[in-house]
């Protein structure tokens, strides 16, 4: 098993290179022994928290930068996605599954961040995501 | 992951939108200006064939929303055939399984698209058939 991979980006609001950054998280989680499941869920929560950065902490401008940190050993991930956004209150996010909402054609990434990770957690400003995946004993 | 693969084959009214590869953030806007497309040039009979999609991120979940919304709006349907089990867990836990029809038989999939009208769900008020949603996770 290779040792702990810890890396860090500063990249423009720009979904490619974000997904770069994502694909290189996955191969790192894909090289330490995590299942499909786990990496399906990696992938799904760090593409909400940086399609979150670009979109809605940048409102995509190029200009201003998401910061991505991670480190992935054998027992568990940790990723933080921060952007340049003024932040916002993640209590005071719309509930997704209500009724009401059901058509909304967005407002899910929290709620799929959350459902699929082993913790979310959010800076005090907003602006900051950190995601942990702990991987399954067996 | 691969790229998104859009293609498209027409039984009848009902346009068959077969989809391979990813739906991540950087796919989103195009799979949305494609489903766009075909309801602009009139065909608001969709389904969508999730079969050969690995992956779709909460943006693409709104880009088959606001075809489903549209479609309705026309008295036209759109269904989704049978997605992978990691995409309709995502269905499951955004609830989504309560606004879109969903079936694993193309044949019934095209027959109910082209119906059309009656497309009702949670969201209209009305009680969710999820046996659908169940035929396809088999």
């Amino acid at each position: 098993m290779p040792s702990e991979a810890r890396r860090q980006a500063s990249i423009p609001s720009d979904y490619r290179q974000a997904k770069a950054v994502e694909d290189a998280i996955v191969a790192a989680a894909t090289a330490h022994g995590y299942n499909e499941e786990a990496l399906f869920a990696v992938r799904l929560a760090v593409e909400e928290a940086l399609a979150n950065a670009i979109r809605h902490g940048n409102h995509a401008d190029a200009r201003k930068r998401v910061l991505v940190r991670y480190a992935v050993s054998d027992r568990q991930i940790d990723v933080h996605v921060s952007d340049e956004g003024k932040g916002f209150d993640p209590s005071r996010v719309p509930d997704p599954t209500a009724a009401e909402n059901l058509q909304l054609p967005s407002g899910r990434g929290i709620m799929l961040m959350r459902a699929y990770m082993t913790k979310v957690e959010f800076n005090g400003r907003g602006n900051e995501v950190h995601l942990v995946k702990r991987k399954l004993a067996g | 992951m691969n790229d998104l693969a859009i293609e498209t084959s027409r039984q009848g009214d009902v346009v068959i939108v077969r989809l391979r590869g990813s739906a991540d953030m950087g796919q989103a806007a195009s799979l949305d200006r494609r489903l766009g497309q075909f309801l602009r040039e009139g065909s608001c009979r969709l389904v969508l064939d999730l079969a050969g999609l690995a992956f779709a991120s909460s943006m693409a979940l709104g880009a088959f929303i606001r075809a489903h919304v549209q479609c309705r709006a026309r008295s036209g349907r759109l269904l989704l055939l049978s997605p992978q089990p990691a995409l309709l867990r995502v269905l499951q836990t955004t609830r989504l399984t309560d606004l879109f029809e969903i079936t694993s038989d193309l044949e019934e999939a095209v027959s109910r698209a082209a119906s059309g009208g009656a497309n009702t769900r949670a969201a209209d008020g009305v009680e969710p058939t999820r046996g659908r949603a169940e035929d396809a996770d088999a």
